[in-house]
């Protein structure tokens, strides 16, 4: 493939295609009206989300001397607009460039960051799945508030108290797994251990089919016995999270990722100050003091101990926990 | 959440995405611009200590999302608030013309006690671009709008000239507050007496 050849393309459709879907709304909104094939209505929809896409690549990670180079602009926005193709039923929303900008900065070859976003997309995309009613990333919000129920009822109590059951202020953690929280490379090193704590040798099986598992994959054989084989192979292929689902794990304990578990590995770190909080907006104003100021692995340390610590105490609920 | 006569006003930025609303709060709050801000991911908020009259305020500036696709988060930022600011970047029509959404949505979600006489107000960003050339929404037909809704007091702003940004959050403050005196004060059912808290309900001036 001519490199420079493709990115001077892109950048120059790139251009064009924003501009297009500024311009073309209106006119674009009475041919939806008149009633159309579902195939343009699919395209005149493409349009809108470029606009967006166009928004949000230009403020996404500018720090970076990366993107100072417009042909990396553009390899970013390239691979938005194709994966808002190819998923429209989740198309764009922000909080996609931040979780794409590091597969584009890491991989030379804008296919292979493609795939990766696609592969990661894959994991994640239930999250930005909007209706009028609610955003996807609120059920692991929801898992949040599950699992601080479980490891630390009196944090719950009072965070419920203030209103914040809801746990809404958690929303961006979540949403791009910690990008705004760290720096660019402690993220990008906070996303590999979890990763790797969470490998499942199982995924990216051919039956593991878009649509059929969302969000996270899940291990779906609780053997309580130990280290044992399970499909031919030993257990220490897992990684060391999925290796807790599967020896403590009850139902549904194993559809909640570790990324929820690094939220309440934070909340429990502010806890005192927490405790202290009279406001949800002091609440938020905690976490975000916390900005800058983590350490990516005892995160993840912290996460696993607190999964251990929730497998365990919601097996012993068992029946009263709904 | 208000256990005590308030100085604090608390005040959400709406508009569509891009249109200028972290620039505005950043501007106004830590007298700075920068071209690298991120996009906003569910919502934050800056605090600034404002004079009205002869009033110390804090103001409490929600800058939300705004992609359209957030809305339904709404209900859970808009609560409590004090006045709405709605921001539309001049050249772009049709952020302007989503202005009647974020007001209507507004209302849906906060539901405040008299949404007739609730302070909105209106900005209309980036007048710097292109010294103005590239424009399409003019003064009037903001002022016409804006008049339409029951005369919400509109600014033209630049954040990143620092035009017109004081002026206007200084009309914002005064705005929520005229509104706040005419509100009944909420006093909860219990009231948190633990030492943790840093609020101090000093200067119930009026």
């Amino acid at each position: 493939m001519d490199d420079e050849q493709t990115s001077h393309r892109a950048q120059f459709d790139f251009s064009n295609r924003v501009t297009a879907g500024e311009t073309q709304n209106d006119e674009d909104a009475r041919r939806v009206a008149a009633g159309n094939s579902t195939q343009e209505n699919k395209v005149l929809e493409w349009k809108t989300t470029l606009h967006q896409i166009g928004l949000d690549v230009v403020r996404t990670d500018r720090s970076l001397e990366f993107y100072e180079k417009p042909s990396n602009l553009a390899k970013l926005w390239d691979i938005l607009a194709i994966y808002s193709w190819l998923d429209p039923d989740i198309g764009y929303c922000q909080g996609m460039s931040d979780l794409c900008s590091p597969m584009v900065v890491l991989f030379h070859n804008e296919a292979d960051a493609f795939w990766c976003f696609e592969r990661l997309m894959h994991r994640l995309r239930e999250n930005f799945r909007c209706t009028d009613q609610a955003v996807g990333v609120q059920k692991q919000l929801a898992n949040l508030g599950l699992v601080l129920q479980v490891i630390d009822p009196k944090l719950y109590k009072h965070l419920d108290e203030l209103g914040g059951g809801s746990f809404i202020f958690a929303f961006r953690m979540l949403m791009v797994l910690f990008r705004r929280e760290f720096s660019f490379s402690d993220s990008l090193y906070l996303w590999e251990i979890m990763w790797a704590l969470e490998f499942d040798p199982d995924e990216g099986h051919p039956s593991d089919v878009r649509g059929k598992q969302p969000v996270i994959h899940v291990s779906r054989h609780p053997i309580r016995d130990g280290w044992i084989l399970r499909r031919g192979r030993t257990l220490y292929k897992w990684g060391k999270f999925e290796r807790q689902n599967i020896k403590y794990g009850e139902g549904d304990a194993h559809e909640i990722p570790i990324v929820v578990f690094c939220a309440a590995s934070i909340f429990e770190s502010q806890r005192l100050r927490l405790q202290g909080a009279v406001g949800l907006d002091e609440v938020l104003k905690i976490l975000n003091d916390v900005t800058g100021k983590l350490d990516a692995k005892k995160a993840c340390k912290e996460a696993l101990k607190l999964h251990k610590k929730y497998l365990l105490k919601a097996a012993s609920m068992g029946g009263r926990r709904h | 959440m208000a256990t005590r006569k308030r100085t604090l006003l608390k005040v959400i930025i709406l508009g569509d995405s891009g249109v200028g609303k972290t620039s505005l709060m950043n501007q106004f709050v830590n007298k700075k611009f920068s071209n690298q801000y991120k996009a906003t991911i569910g919502a934050d908020f800056l605090t600034k200590e404002v004079q009205v009259e002869d009033r110390l305020v804090t103001m409490q500036i929600w800058d939300t999302a705004g992609q359209e696709r957030f809305q339904s988060l709404g209900v859970a930022f808009y609560r409590g608030a004090d006045c709405c600011v709605l921001v539309y970047d001049v050249n772009l029509l049709k952020s302007f013309e989503s202005l009647s959404n974020w007001r209507d949505e507004f209302l849906v979600q906060a539901s405040p006690s008299d949404p007739e006489n609730f302070p909105f107000m209106v900005l209309g960003n980036k007048v710097d671009i292109d010294g103005g050339n590239s424009r399409v929404v003019s003064e009037k037909r903001a002022k016409t709008w804006c008049a339409s809704k029951g005369d919400i007091p509109y600014f033209e702003t630049s954040a990143k000239d620092d035009l017109n940004v004081d002026v206007a959050f200084q009309c914002i403050a005064k705005n929520a507050l005229k509104n706040e005196t005419d509100e009944e004060i909420y006093l909860p059912d219990t009231i948190d007496f633990s030492s943790g808290s840093t609020h101090t309900s000093s200067s119930c001036s009026c």
